[in-house]
């Protein structure tokens, strides 16, 4: 089997200057259910390669996950790269020391009946909540990762990983009602931690689609809105892209020029940490080697700072800030590594300053970056009055913008919820325009 | 290749066991992008991804497994790798319905005008190129741009038990512009975005490159001291852009039949009146009146053939979509929407180009008979439906519709109701016809290229906006 070191001489000899290997293998075992049922069992490996070759400023990609074609792929990127522009701020970062992230693997081999049994006591567990409960969908999956980049400026790490992982989703079904759809989901990288939370997830999935059968709109009026840590995805989604040292250069970012500016409430403020150990969102460094390391964004409202690839970093003048993203498939973008806000309060004290408003389980509609706009329907929702759930509702929106949003945050819980796009908290934003029929 | 894989896939089936069905299915795609940003070339990539997806059933259950080493000792690990799958669960289920099957055999390839293998990279980069330069200078108050266009070249061969032994060539192609435009504190971000199957000519059959620049500008522009709408429930006048996200998101998911066996709000709702009798719906895999359609599917990733299928025929439910298992399952002929993305995913029920037939109405008719009201085009930054039909869209372009005229320009439009209401509501419908969403992807747990649209309809649904 070739190395990645012989297919970075490879590039070399075929002209470019530099060149990246980056390399991603998976080996993947997963049960899938549908409409209540088993609908297939699988199990399978993949390994991509991405080549990135310079000749001067010029830069090319290619990427294959067929073994017999590395050295056409490396060719590919050479040719790619001499018919591309030339441009200043192309190029390899230089090596640094990446200090390993402990924790990021569990020695256990999961096998593939142990993946069946869990995923039907997660699907029984939520059927057997109600009878009125139908899964849509649900999955069970366990994967070893590794990675592996290597440059002609010096970079050469790796770093292996595990995850289980499960999601449950679908509807309620009464007589003449049928709930919103919702889902539960867990993420973890050791198999006993993550598999001692199946039952709370699926009574967590079957309650939410129980309780949202009758519902009903509220009137039109400006409250709060309790976010759950679903919900709040929406914020450092938002975040990742205003931030995105690219979007501020190429002016689609509304965060340009407020570097230490306050742009969110006090009560607002998240790091990006990789540096965690034992968590899916770790690692050691980014997409092009370069160490990803724990750093404040917004402080207390203020914002902190960019995050930079090299490509970035160099048009600004300074180094990247190791938050290149994306798998060996694509050329590198820019990414939050594993976002956390900081919390304020206890989950029971964000229900008690609710005098009047909605919780928001699910939010499905508009957040653009760009106008600033976040407009949508609540899901799975509840109408609360003096701290209390009152009712389920539906055909329900609420709008308002990035400003209302950051600024109207005025609690953070402790108490957070593992998702896919980090470990998240309930978020409670005040002000919010809430949209009856 | 093509034929040493169909008999190599064939000398798998015969050692398999006899328990239910295999599937065999090599597919290889290869794709290149290119991507310019305010002037400056960012991304000229290309990807080859390739491999050989194989299930396996025994007692109702699929097994799969894939592998991306097409030597026979890698694929007779990955079939028995299947069948052992499919085993370990085959006790698990309460009964196995039979598949409903429509083979295809032989060579398929779908229709490319200026093939984009005919295309030098030098001149795909050009039209990139071209297309920014244009999106830039139009207007002052454009303060950034992005022009991408990419290719996806699909070489399958599927080969299973029950006949089917195809080779099928299918491209997918698209081209977007993206722009914002900044008045002081005000961003507004514009779009448009082409999607087809073929080549180059199918590609920009609807749209030039340079009018796609100058649509996405407008679109920017037109939103820059807009004014955003007072929340309520109006009459509106759908683009048959509009027409197709609420036909494959809000109505064409509920219909697909794993979802109906999940508890859609369809089910066992075949033979009601459930929209206009102005309405009549249509997933089809090779349009007529658009063979260049993003979504169009020569044979099923099942080896079926796919079947144009009426799902609402004059505002009655006449049908679901199905695969091999749901058609045995309901008793009714498959009509062949089983997709897989790539080699390692493994075929789901997915839509393929999903419209709404035309109607007897003009356009102008539409417009000149609303007093109030809006017109939309175009999805904004997202959009959900859930299995009850209710859905929310953002919009990426409104205007007002006053006393029978199209009069200013609206920003922040969101839409949401439930689609069958929204559909019992369309008074009128169109005489055109437009499938120009084919640049998007649909997402239920893979990606897959689709289309959809129709003509322009009127109906009532509510607008979000500020209190």
């Amino acid at each position: 089997m070739i190395t990645a070191h012989q297919l970075v001489e490879r590039a070399l000899s075929s002209g470019a200057r530099d060149a990246e290997i980056c390399r991603d293998s998976i080996i993947r075992k997963e049960v899938f259910f549908e409409k209540n049922e088993i609908k297939s069992i699988r199990a399978d490996e993949r390994t991509d390669w991405g080549v990135r070759a310079f000749i001067g400023g010029r830069a090319g990609f290619a990427s294959t996950n067929d073994v017999s074609m590395l050295e056409e792929t490396v060719d590919e990127a050479a040719r790619i790269a001499r018919a591309s522009d030339d441009d200043p701020f192309n190029g390899l970062p230089a090596s640094e020391r990446v200090y390993p992230v402990s924790g990021l693997v569990d020695e256990k081999e999961v096998s593939l009946s142990e993946i069946v049994s869990a995923g039907i006591k997660l699907v029984e567990t939520a059927k057997k909540y109600d009878a009125r409960i139908s899964v849509d969908s649900a999955a069970f999956s366990w994967e070893k990762y590794e990675v592996e980049i290597v440059s002609s400026q010096g970079i050469a790490c790796r770093q292996q990983r595990t995850m289980t992982s499960y999601f449950i989703m679908g509807v309620a079904v009464s007589a003449n009602d049928v709930s919103s759809f919702d889902y539960s989901e867990n993420i973890g990288i050791r198999w006993d931690q993550t598999t001692e939370n199946i039952e709370k997830d699926a009574i967590r999935f079957a309650k939410a689609v129980k309780d949202s059968l009758g519902a009903r709109p509220v009137p039109a009026f400006t409250g709060f809105a309790l976010l759950s840590p679903e919900t709040s995805v929406m914020i450092p989604s938002l975040i990742n892209f205003l931030v995105n040292a690219r979007n501020v250069q190429e002016r689609r970012s509304r965060f340009a020029g407020k570097l230490g500016q306050k742009i969110a409430s006090e009560m607002f403020t998240l790091i990006d940490d990789p540096e965690e150990p034992e968590t899916v969102w770790s690692r050691a460094f980014d997409r092009e080697g370069v160490p990803a390391r724990k750093m404040p964004i917004i402080t207390g409202g203020v914002l902190d700072t960019f995050i930079y690839d090299t490509y970035a970093g160099r048009k600004h003048g300074r180094k990247s800030t190791g938050h290149a993203s994306g798998s060996a498939a694509s050329a590198p973008s820019i990414s939050l590594h594993a976002p956390k806000l900081m919390p304020t309060h206890h989950l029971s004290e964000l229900w008690k300053m609710v005098e009047r408003g909605v919780y928001i389980r699910r939010f499905s509609g508009n957040a653009d970056p760009v106008s600033g706009i976040i407009s949508g329907l609540v899901k799975g929702g509840r109408y609360i009055e003096d701290g209390s759930a009152i009712f389920p509702v539906t055909d329900t929106m609420i709008h308002l913008n990035l400003d209302s949003l950051f600024n109207g945050i005025c609690a953070v819980s402790y108490e957070k919820e593992p998702t896919f796009a980090g470990c998240l908290p309930y978020v409670l934003v005040q002000n919010v325009d809430i949209l009856g029929k | 290749m093509d034929q040493y894989l169909k008999e190599l896939f064939e000398e798998m089936i015969g050692v398999a066991p006899r328990t239910g069905a295999v599937q065999i299915r090599y597919h290889r795609r290869q794709m290149r992008n290119v991507r310019i940003e305010n002037g400056v070339l960012k991304t000229v990539s290309s990807s080859l991804v390739a491999g050989a997806g194989i299930r396996v059933r025994n007692g109702g259950i699929w097994g799969f497994s894939c592998t991306s080493k097409i030597s026979k000792d890698s694929l007779f690990q990955a079939l028995k790798d299947a069948t052992d799958a499919a085993h370990s669960g085959s006790t698990l289920k309460a009964s196995s319905a039979n598949l409903v099957v429509f083979p295809v055999r032989g060579t398929l390839s779908v229709r490319e005008t200026t093939p984009v293998n005919t295309v030098s990279l030098e001149e795909k980069i050009n039209l990139v190129r071209q297309a920014d330069s244009i999106a830039r200078n139009l207007n002052p108050k454009i303060v950034s741009s992005a022009v991408s266009y990419l290719e996806m070249m699909d070489d399958k061969i599927i080969v299973t038990s029950y006949g089917s032994s195809v080779s099928v060539h299918d491209v997918k192609i698209e081209f977007r512009v993206n722009v914002v435009a900044a008045d002081g504190n005000e961003m507004e971000y514009g779009t448009a975005s082409v999607g087809a199957t073929g080549g180059l000519g199918e590609l920009f059959r609807q749209m030039k490159p340079d009018e796609m620049s100058e649509h996405a500008v407008k679109s920017a522009i037109d939103k820059l001291g807009a004014e955003m709408p007072s929340a309520g429930i109006y009459t509106v006048v759908l683009h048959p852009s509009l027409v197709g996200i609420l036909a494959h998101e809000a109505i064409g998911h509920t219909v697909e039949a794993d979802m109906v066996l999940s508890g859609s709000v369809v089910r066992g709702r075949i033979g009601e009146k459930l929209a206009s009798d102005k309405i009549t719906l249509v997933d089809d895999p090779l349009p007529s009146r658009d063979y260049a359609a993003a979504g169009v599917l020569l044979v099923d990733d099942e080896g079926n053939k796919p079947e144009k299928t009426t799902i609402i025929d004059c505002g009655v439910l006449k049908s679901y979509l199905h695969d091999a298992e749901t058609a045995g399952i309901f008793g009714v002929h498959n009509t062949g929407n089983a997709r897989a993305y790539t080699y390692e995913d493994e075929p789901l029920i997915r839509m393929r180009n999903t419209y709404v037939e035309p109607g007897k109405d003009s356009l102008e008719e539409m417009i000149s008979s609303t007093r109030e009201g809006f017109y939309l085009e175009g999805l904004g930054m997202s959009g959900q439906a859930d299995a009850n039909a209710e859905f929310m869209f953002g919009i990426q372009q409104a205007w007002k519709i006053e006393n029978g005229r199209r009069t200013k320009p609206m920003k922040g439009v969101t839409i949401s109701g439930q689609a069958f209401e929204v559909l019992s509501s369309a008074d009128m419908v169109g005489t055109d016809f437009l499938l120009p969403t084919g640049a998007g992807y649909c997402g239920k747990h893979q990606p897959a290229k689709v289309d959809g649209g129709g003509p322009h309809i009127r109906c009532r649904m509510k607008i979000g906006g500020a209190l």
